[in-house]
């Protein structure tokens, strides 16, 4: 008996041991692993040109070459929403930009506004009336003509979508003066307007689809490709509409499947049953850069990581406490144990790349010593202070760890609070303001104004209050702080309006709302030989015009 | 019998009254309004109160209550927060996966346990059945998601058989099937095994033996049939479980199933998804164990028997 228990003891020793090998081996023997070890060493290519901007463009699409009928992109985030005015979404804007037209778009190579829908308008001499004229033979994907009319419904809708209405805030009327000219008031001058126009949310809707059914009418656009499928949490797909007034697409259909597991994308595309993965796990950059079949596109990002100081609570009301906890920031450490290296840091208040971005900013460094300085001028004693951190993914509260750590060094007591994506976006829109710091990203694209005016700015209230603006994390209320954003929006000089803003950005920097922290990279694995498609900074990818040879 | 069959369907009615009460009652008190979820971030005061009562979250939980169970019972669902598509629809979307996906990995689980308990037990301590236990174990104690990364690895990437992912064409539903099957495969190996030790040690069998019935027949239609009740009671539990959704299967092989439907809907905190998707499943599963006792009334005459008074 006693050497049946021995020999049962000894099996069972030897197969948890294996068990135990194997789940070790599985990641050492997995291309996975060899990666992980290098992280230190970031792999940065770039399979295309990159604009000055940060985008980068595949090579473009040669009229000779035979292309594939169909290309699949893996998807890491769900299409969940069709309607352009109904969410925000990069994996949606994505979607909007095959199936929907603006009436201007961003010129990838320069950043500047360019004709779309609207082949060409005027201002009025004081920035307020715009004329546009729309191109003559443009219609929706399914025959019908798109007008003025069209365009017209579009913006009124917008001005009742709480996604859409802070872009049309300073439209006071707009008018279809006859089917391909629309003309379109502002409140007041503003620089940023037409960048606004070119934003995803902005796409110009079908009023005699949306009137029909207004749930899957907002779908109908006057886009290259026209909606052919959706099932939401398995694959979206479209279909090339061949009466685009610019000449179909060179590939018949795309397919955005949803492959929520980084590892399963990366291998769907190596066995070939996607054509391009989005966002693979950075341990598998180097595999893809190994694989003489695929080419690993990366470029740094505009989604920008910062911790937002909710300064109405108590101890962050201090501007001292909040410079104490800037200079707490390690952002080396952040950027290598949270991102593998792959980051870059960031010191501003609006994104990389934006207009007005002040190159020589003050820098918050990581100090100890002047962060219990800050501590000190503040009234508050080591051991006074205690805050809630609300972190929701794994880099995130790596980050939050580290700040953690710096912070009780100077006495101030970090506490992480892990919740789920959409309970922490909850939290922060609540209007209860139940939060104290946060580690949250923003990726706006909509000009300096709509950044600094929806992370920072206020309105002010019928009462005489202000009321902080949407994603106004910090909850900053300053008048003089609004009132600099008002003249640098109507300033006409371009040099002017860029000193104004660097100006904006110091003031910010005394203030101390948040702490930016990093950006990190767009990562896609895409099979050798794909054309056609603009990589964008901001996530919101253009496929278009993607292709693959046959 | 019928009798019984009705009562149970009725018996359905306060078990998904009670189901959809208690989900009401969790996401009502999880973190976060789902009003701020929904509306953009430059949503008025009237907008999100507009919006608050669109949503059906006006009024008090008990209120909401019974404004959903009225819509229930005239076959509404609701429509999701997210998508802004019906509920029902984005159900049934799923439901043919996921029946697909339990119903091969079941038969995947009965065709590796049942052989491999009934050798365990026939050749009780021998080295079959270490083996035979040593197999369940390790099915037991591997991670869902890396045998299904480990047999994509391999049948995707290496041999490229079978895809890795998606839910297109009958191949698809292999390696999801057998990643599932293994570890439902290990309980159903054990109890397979223990019940047939329980029967094969009954007197009646040493009778059926000493009557000259061959060694095949006492195991295969004497003992087996005798052990099947365990062995149906587990299958039924673990059925029920996987028609819940193989939350970890679904997302390796990116499987469009109902478990990945719950679980984004509450990441989305999409509430009337959740409360649809999971009212369904409760219905599911109640009937697949009205099926499970209906069957263990054929395979055990006496409880026909019961049944029938």
């Amino acid at each position: 008996m006693k050497k049946k228990s021995l020999c049962l003891f000894v099996i069972l020793s030897v197969l948890l041991a294996l068990v135990g090998c194997s789940k070790g081996s599985s990641s050492g023997s997995s291309a996975a692993a060899p990666a992980e070890t290098e992280a230190a060493a970031p792999v940065i290519e770039s399979a295309g040109t990159v604009t000055s901007t940060g985008s980068v463009k595949s090579a473009e699409v040669d009229e000779t070459t035979n292309y594939k009928d169909t290309v699949i992109i893996g998807i890491a985030n769900d299409v969940n929403n069709l309607d352009p005015q109904g969410s925000n979404t990069d994996a949606n804007m994505m979607v909007f930009y095959l199936t929907h037209e603006r009436l201007v778009n961003i010129d990838p190579d320069t950043n500047e506004v360019i004709p779309a829908l609207a082949e060409s308008w005027t201002v009025s001499e004081d920035g307020c009336v715009y004329d546009f004229t729309l191109a003559a033979d443009a219609t929706f994907t399914d025959g019908t003509p798109c007008t003025a009319e069209d365009v017209k419904f579009t913006y009124d809708r917008a001005k009742d979508s709480s996604f859409a209405m802070q872009k049309v805030a300073d439209v006071v009327s707009v008018e279809a003066v006859d089917p391909t000219h629309v003309r379109i008031t502002l409140s007041k001058p503003n620089q940023d307007w037409l960048t606004l126009m070119a934003h995803g949310g902005m796409s110009i809707l079908s009023k005699a689809a949306c009137e029909k059914d207004p749930v899957k009418g907002p779908y109908l656009g006057s886009g290259m490709f026209s909606l052919e499928e959706w099932i939401p949490g398995s694959h979206c797909s479209f279909v090339r509409y061949d009466g685009y007034r610019k000449g179909p697409a060179p590939t018949r259909r795309i397919d955005l499947k949803l492959y929520k597991e980084a590892s399963t994308r990366l291998i769907a595309l190596q066995t070939g049953e996607i054509d391009v993965c989005i966002d693979p796990s950075t341990t598998d950059l180097q595999r893809i850069a190994e694989d003489p079949k695929l080419d690993l596109i990366q470029t740094p990002n505009v989604v920008m990581l910062y911790m937002p100081m909710q300064m109405e609570k108590p101890g962050l009301d201090n501007v001292h406490v909040r410079k104490a906890l800037a200079h707490a920031m390690d952002k080396d450490s952040i950027v290598f144990a949270a991102y593998d290296g792959l980051a870059t840091i960031h010191n501003n208040y609006i994104n990389r790349g934006q207009f007005g971005l002040n190159p020589d900013i003050h820098v918050y460094e990581y100090d100890l010593e002047k962060a219990a300085a800050e501590l000190e001028l503040s009234g508050y004693k080591p051991g006074d202070l205690t805050f809630h951190i609300m972190v929701d993914n794994e880099a995130k509260k790596t980050a939050a760890l580290i700040f953690q750590n710096s912070c009780a060094q100077i006495g101030i007591n970090i506490v992480l609070e892990e919740m789920e994506t959409a309970a922490l976006k909850g939290k922060l829109n609540d209007a209860a303001l139940d939060y104290e710091l946060a580690l949250y990203q923003f990726t706006d694209d909509l000009g300096t104004d709509y950044t600094l005016r929806n992370q920072h700015g206020s309105t002010m209230q019928e009462d005489g209050t202000l009321k902080k603006n949407g994603s106004n994390r910090c909850n900053m209320k300053d008048e003089k702080f609004n009132e600099m954003l008002d003249a640098a929006l109507v300033e006409t000089d371009v040099e002017q309006r860029r000193q104004d803003y660097y100006e904006i950005e110091n003031y910010l920097d005394e203030i101390c709302p948040i702490v930016p922290i990093c950006t990190s990279y767009i990562n896609i694995g895409a099979k050798k030989g794909l054309v056609g498609a603009i990589w964008k900074p901001d996530a919101k990818h253009d496929f278009r015009l993607i292709a693959l040879p046959e | 019998m019928h009798r019984y069959i009705i009562k149970r369907l009725l018996m359905l009615i306060p078990v998904l009254l009670g189901v959809a009460f208690i989900i009401f009652a969790i996401m009502s008190v999880a973190e976060g309004d789902p009003v701020y979820q929904v509306a953009g971030p430059d949503a008025t005061e009237e907008q999100l109160e507009a919006l608050r009562e669109e949503m059906g979250l006006n009024g008090s939980l008990i209120e909401r209550y019974f404004r959903y169970i009225g819509n229930l019972l005239k076959g509404d669902l609701g429509v999701s927060y997210v998508t802004k598509l019906d509920v029902m629809q984005l159900y049934l979307q799923r439901l043919p996966n996921t029946l697909r996906l339990a119903s091969i990995a079941m038969l995947v689980a009965v065709a590796l346990s049942v052989p491999l308990g009934i050798v365990a037990a026939v050749n009780q301590n021998s080295w079959k059945d270490t083996l035979a236990m040593i197999l369940a174990l390790l099915g037991l104690s591997m991670p869902n998601f890396w045998l299904g990364l480990l047999l994509m690895l391999l049948f995707s990437l290496k041999l490229g058989w079978l895809p890795s992912g998606g839910a297109e064409g009958f191949t698809s539903v292999i390696l999801p099937a057998v990643t599932v099957g293994v570890g439902l495969a290990a309980l159903l190996t054990r109890t397979t095994r223990s019940s047939m030790l329980d029967v094969l040690r009954q007197d009646y069998l040493r009778t059926a033996r000493a009557k000259g019935v061959s060694e095949r027949k006492v195991v295969y239609v004497h003992a087996l049939r005798n052990a099947l009740i365990p062995i149906i009671t587990i299958f039924g539990v673990q059925f029920s479980n996987v028609l819940g959704g193989s939350v970890l299967a679904e997302t390796v092989f990116a499987w469009p199933g109902v478990g990945r439907l719950v679980v984004d809907a509450i990441d989305q905190r999409d509430i009337p998804t959740v409360t649809g998707a999971l009212i369904m499943t409760t219905m599911l599963v109640t009937i697949v164990n009205l099926l499970v006792d209906i069957i263990y009334a054929y395979v055990d005459p006496r409880i026909k028997a019961q049944y029938t008074k």
